[in-house]
């Protein structure tokens, strides 16, 4: 040793002492510091030795114990000033409790120093032979310390130095007589620092990893920490360990301070928030068909009559999941019956404009009265559709053929001829095959019809558009539109293959192990013959009736985003150590800010994950929902996966062979409790849980419905729709709804990743496909709006969260209305009880302000002066798309010149309280996110001033031009939350 | 010093682990962090069962979690040990994660070929979560285990109707015909699809034997 190197050891020596001796420490001499070792550890007692020198020096008194023994003893701690803990090993007896102890210490203003190992990551009991049960503590277990303390634990070890990357390594507290090197990176843990007032000495992160820095070495206000392997250095020279860290100075550092308050997260249970809070009594909502009409009302209602005899439920009936959506996007209000519920009354029939009968079969209970009863609605001036069946030539009690059958059709203008059943075979010629209107999905097949009977049309008016002749029997019509209706009999409007042929081939393969069975799990949906828009058109006189349109604002076709919960707290396998909850947040709903997600958690799962002092459910909750482009949603308590039948459970768990049974679903829990829970604990202020996702398979009942009803929430979710080269029929596209008189479930507009991903057993990557789907609901007819509707676990996968990024960035290049999920229910909901009647030759609009789109076929001319509510429109797919604003009632007047004063062409967000002349335009903007506002109307090749003002601080302010025909287009994009501006464009004079 | 690590598995929900590898005989991987890889070791019988009493005991004190995590490590280290795939299963069940219930039960089945009862609780998972091809299969496995097993034809019929698959149906409901003659729910079935089938003349004489078995 040199004379230099051996002058620098005297003098770290001596300052070491020195230090130690004359820095007086500040905590009461009376107290001290307890040591707590373990007994099992083989070196404990040369580890007491070294770090109670180092406390010593610092001027601590201390003591010294097993913490195996005191966590049986709990012994009385008023003496002890703070706690060190000096552990080897990672298990620990009474691991478990260990965590809970030292956070009471911590809530007792007792400083906590962590030397080496938090030494319980491990529990242990003693069994009666002497061996331990071990077993590896949950992360929240030991985050209920290390969060309060001021850290958050992640299980991310790793011992591979190339992974690492050092970041920060202070000189005193780090690097004290040993400098660190990358090759000396040998160990990791996260330990992320989760309180701004750390003091972080030593932080290494791992290459491999996002958001991974880890903070080694540091002093939290609740005590201080160096992670094991860092504490000392062996000098393969001096062959002794030389100090990472200056440990008396850090030692007092720590104790010196006065722990501030424990922060604690309160919350009452599900069950407790329900007992205290009863669900509040609400009247039923009023629906449409409760209504009178009033003077001048259009009837938007269709009543779709299905037999229960083949479909037990609703959604089974081939006239709602076949016809159902085609009838709601000509705006007709569909109201389904099952013949054995009673047909109409007069009164009943007062809001209904037409009737549409899918039947598959001949027999019906009391078969005769319900001919009787169709006639009469004929005669009153109903329009009848009927498709495939007539569904009531045979009485079911009786067996006995109706015989009024006959003067059904002939109400209908076609002759109904009663033939005997043919015995030689024959195959007629197709007289009439009207292109037009076959052929719309499916080639269609003439020689597929196999009938008995005749329907020759008899009235010259009637358009037949499918025909055959029969070398017996003459002209046989399957196919006509007549005045008073339209029929399509037979195999003419649908094709389904016989038997299902395709479908037992794929069953049989998935039953012979051939195919994944998952494939196979999926029900023929079959598609169109006839073009559905066409023949309910005509067949219901649906040419010029103005359709309430749920698609659009303001132009823009709706996009909506929603999130289920599920997945939320799973690990993800991106990088095996964040939940697959984080990834979303992170890479998702922060990154997307200019786009609206409407999310949900299940709230009772939220709940079960933590406690007071550390609630990761409750915190990654509150972060995404605090987020300004999120809306608060839930996705029930406990995830119901058979709302009505219960989930299965195991009845005899000590017992096997296990029986398994169905448990009730507490649906006041699932459904009150929930929103109780999420608005108390989880959304921020400002913000409510308004909307329910329906789990599992969202199958809710009409209790469930009015329970949401009462909480004052709506809902979503079910239908799962999807039409693309996959799925290429309409058939596949669910209603809007599902109705449970009074109540309804809305039912989203997409299916969702657990889909695509053909239930998480296929490609991980498959929502990407959505965007064909968001496609072919766009043209020709604009049937639905954009929903993009995913998990939390896709936040598991690489692939997933492309996916999901394809789609975010897909939807950042449209010019859609970008809306939260319940902005878009609300629409929804309007759309079923909107009234429109005329006004002259014009149109009065009537619902609550929320859907705020008429849509005409062809292309009109408004009449912005003499109209009220009515704030523009545009012309999309020879159609037209009237912009109403957001009071109850408007009048529409058309003209057949072009405005001459301003009116909206397209906005991406809401307008409200419009208002123009020649040269200024006033309104109220509402959204955020990309912003379009086209306007039309104004003077030519002209300069006007467009300013956004929030709260008259102009927020936006530029100058614009018009084109030659008068119009301005505006772009920018304002920042979430959705706030309403004022926007004036005024006219500049220019001198 | 003993490295280690632990994820939250059993997600109380639909399934959220890879099932890519479907046709694998292999217990989907719930894990797979650097920690858990040194917890890979090969285990005899004895301690096997030891480490089954061992999260059997953490179960009785409330550590679900804890006992999760030890069962499934232990169907890894002893992918054998059919205990374990029923504990976890039934596990499983309770906490809705279906999905993962049925990857335990199938496996459990696969190590019991000729056990009826592992089968039988697949069919009610199945059931409950409207899987019917699924059914199908677990249904079939049954039924040649046991030819006669009364529960497992009735669901087979049922399930073969809400598959359209009506000669498979014919012949159930015709063996559930010699099990129970007086079943008059099959024969009123058995009628009625012998004569959608066109075998009027079988369909007659099962209208007739229904009329005689309800009187």
């Amino acid at each position: 040793m040199t004379f230099l190197n051996r002058l620098f050891t005297l003098i770290l020596l001596v300052s070491i002492v020195l230090t130690g001796f004359f820095v007086p420490a500040f905590a009461d001499p009376d107290k001290k510091i307890l040591v707590l070792y373990k007994q099992r550890d083989p070196d404990h007692q040369g580890l007491i030795k070294l770090y109670t020198d180092f406390l010593k020096q610092a001027g601590f008194n201390f003591e010294t114990k097993d913490v195996e023994k005191l966590l049986a003893e709990k012994p009385d701690m008023d003496n002890y000033h703070g706690i060190m803990t000096i552990f080897q090993s990672s298990q620990m007896l009474g691991g478990d409790v260990y965590p809970m102890w030292l956070v009471k210490q911590m809530e007792a203003g007792r400083q906590i120093l962590i030397l080496g190992s938090y030494g319980a990551y491990q529990g242990l009991i003693k069994k009666p032979d002497g061996s331990f049960v071990e077993w590896n503590e949950l992360t929240q277990t030991i985050n209920t310390f290390f969060y309060p303390f001021g850290l958050q634990f992640y299980f991310a070890f790793t011992g591979d130095s190339s992974k690492l990357k050092l970041h920060k390594a202070d000189k005193q507290y780090a690097q004290f007589q040993a400098p660190i090197t990358q090759q000396q990176l040998n160990y990791y843990q996260l330990y992320k620092s989760v309180n701004s007032k750390n003091k972080i000495f030593f932080e290494v992160e791992r290459k491999d990893m996002v958001d991974s820095r880890s903070a080694f070495n540091v002093i939290t206000p609740f005590g201080g920490m160096i992670l094991e392997g860092y504490a000392l250095s062996w000098d393969k020279e001096k062959k002794q360990n030389m100090q990472r860290v200056d440990f008396p100075a850090f030692m007092k550092q720590v104790f010196n301070q006065k722990s501030p308050n424990v922060t604690t997260i309160d919350y009452k249970t599900h069950e407790e928030l329900v007992a205290l809070n009863p669900l509040p009594e609400r009247d039923p909502p009023v629906t449409i068909a409760d209504q009178k009409l009033q003077k001048d009302e259009i009837p938007r209602q269709v009543l779709m009559l299905y037999k229960k005899s083949e479909a037990s439920h609703l959604e089974e009936a081939v006239v709602y999941n076949r016809a159902g959506v085609i009838l709601e996007y000509l705006g007709l209000v569909p109201v389904y019956r099952a013949v054995e519920d009673g047909l109409p009354n007069k009164e009943e029939m007062q809001g209904i404009h037409a009737i549409v009968t899918w039947h598959t079969s001949h027999y019906m209970q009391d078969a005769q009265a319900y001919g009787d009863w169709l006639i009469k609605q004929i005669e009153n001036g109903k329009k009848v559709a009927i498709l495939e069946n007539y569904g009531a030539t045979f009485d079911a009690k009786t067996q006995q053929k109706v015989d009024n059958q006959t003067a059904v059709f002939a109400a209908l203008g076609i002759e109904y001829v009663d033939r005997p059943i043919r015995r030689e075979e024959h195959i007629p010629k197709v007289r009439i095959f009207d292109k037009s209107m076959l052929e719309y999905e499916h080639a269609f097949l003439p020689e597929n019809i196999t009938y008995e009977d005749t329907y020759p049309s008899v009235r010259p008016e009637n358009q037949v558009f499918f025909s055959f002749n029969d070398k017996a029997y003459g002209n046989v019509d399957f196919g006509i539109i007549t005045a008073n209706g339209g029929v399509s009999l037979e195999q003419t409007p649908f094709y389904f293959p016989p038997h299902d042929n395709e479908r037992l081939t794929i069953v049989n393969k998935a039953i012979a192990g051939e195919i994944q069975p998952e494939i196979a799990e999926q029900p023929t949906i079959g598609a169109w013959n006839i073009n559905p828009y066409k023949f309910f058109s005509q067949a219901l006189s649906l040419d010029s009736f103005p359709a309430a349109d749920v698609t659009t604002l303001n132009g823009s076709r709706i996009f909506y985003a929603h999130i289920d919960g599920d997945g939320l707290t799973s690990i993800s396998l991106i990088d095996k150590a964040h939940l697959a909850g984080t990834f979303i947040f992170e890479d998702i709903l922060k990154v997307y800010a200019d786009i609206p997600t409407t999310v949900s958690v299940i709230t009772k799962n939220v709940e079960r994950l933590g406690n007071k002092y550390h609630h990761p459910g409750i915190l990654l909750s509150r972060n995404i929902f605090q987020l300004d482009n999120v809306e608060v949603a839930t996705h029930s308590a406990t995830h119901p996966f058979d709302w009505v039948g219960g989930d299965p459970y195991v009845t005899t768990p000590d017992d096997y062979p296990y029986k398994i049974a169905y448990r009730e679903q507490n649906l006041l829990e699932e459904i009150w409790g929930s929103k109780l829970f999420s608005d108390n604990y989880l959304a921020p202020s400002g913000k409510k849980t308004n909307i329910l996702f329906w789990s599992g398979a969202t199958n809710p009942d009409q209790n469930a419905l009015e329970i949401v009803w009462r909480a004052g929430m709506h809902n979503l979710n079910g239908g799962d729709p999807r039409f693309d080269e996959k799925n290429p029929s309409l058939a596949n596209l669910s209603p809007y709804t599902l109705s449970y008189p009074p109540y309804r479930q809305y039912l989203t507009s997409a299916q969702n990743d657990y889909y695509y991903t053909l239930f998480l057993t296929g490609d991980w990557g498959g929502q990407k496909e959505l965007i064909k789907h968001f496609e072919k609901t766009e043209s020709p007819h604009r049937i639905y709006p954009m929903n993009l509707y995913y998990h939390f676990y896709s936040g598991i996968k690489h692939e997933s969260m492309a996916a999901l990024k394809s789609i975010y960035d897909y939807i950042r290049k449209q010019d859609s209305a970008n809306i939260f999920t319940t902005q878009y229910v609300e629409i929804a909901e309007d759309f079923y009880r909107t009234h429109i009647g005329r006004e002259g030759k014009g149109y009065w609009i009537e619902n609550n302000g929320f859907l705020r789109t008429l849509r005409l076929n062809g292309l009109h001319q408004v009449d912005m002066k003499r109209s009220k509510g009515i704030i523009g429109y545009s012309h999309h797919d020879s159609q037209t798309y009237v912009h109403m604003d957001g009071r109850k009632r408007r009048l529409l007047h058309f003209t057949n010149q072009k405005p001459t004063q301003p009116y909206i062409i397209q906005s991406t967000q809401f307008i409200d309280e419009f208002s123009s002349s020649k040269d200024n335009v006033d309104f109220l903007y509402r959204g955020f996110g990309n912003t379009l506002l086209k306007i039309g109307g104004l003077h030519a090749n002209a300069v006007y001033q467009m300013t956004f003002s929030k709260n008259d601080k102009p927020i936006i302010d530029k100058q614009l031009m018009t084109n030659k025909q008068g119009e301005l287009t505006f772009r920018s994009h304002l920042k979430a939350p959705q706030l309403t501006y004022s926007v004036s464009l005024k006219k500049r004079v220019l001198k | 010093m003993r490295y280690f690590s632990f994820l939250r598995v059993i997600t109380p929900l639909c399934l959220v682990i890879p099932f890519n590898n479907w046709a694998d005989n292999a217990l989907p991987v719930m894990l797979n962090t650097p920690g858990q890889s040194i917890t890979e070791t090969k285990i005899t019988k004895q301690q096997s069962q030891q480490r089954l009493n061992d999260a059997k005991s953490l179960l009785a004190r409330g550590k679900k979690d804890a006992a999760i995590y030890m069962l499934q490590q232990l169907a890894k280290d002893d992918p054998n040990n059919y205990q374990v795939l029923l504990e976890l299963g039934r596990i499983a069940v309770e906490s809705k994660n279906w999905a993962y219930a049925i990857a335990v039960f199938q496996q459990a089945s696969k190590l019991r070929p000729k056990e009826i009862y592992v089968r039988l609780v697949l069919m009610g998972i199945y059931k409950a979560y409207q899987m019917p091809i699924q059914e199908v299969m677990v249904s079939k496995e049954v039924l040649a285990l046991e030819a006669d097993h009364i529960v497992a034809n009735q669901r087979l019929a049922e399930l073969y109707k809400e598959l359209a698959m009506l000669e498979e149906e014919i012949a159930t409901r015709q063996h559930l015909k010699i099990l129970l003659p007086d079943d008059y729910r099959n024969l009123k079935r058995l009628a009625s699809i012998l004569d959608e089938a066109g075998q009027l003349w079988e369909a007659s004489i099962i209208y007739e034997q229904n009329e005689y078995s309800t009187g």
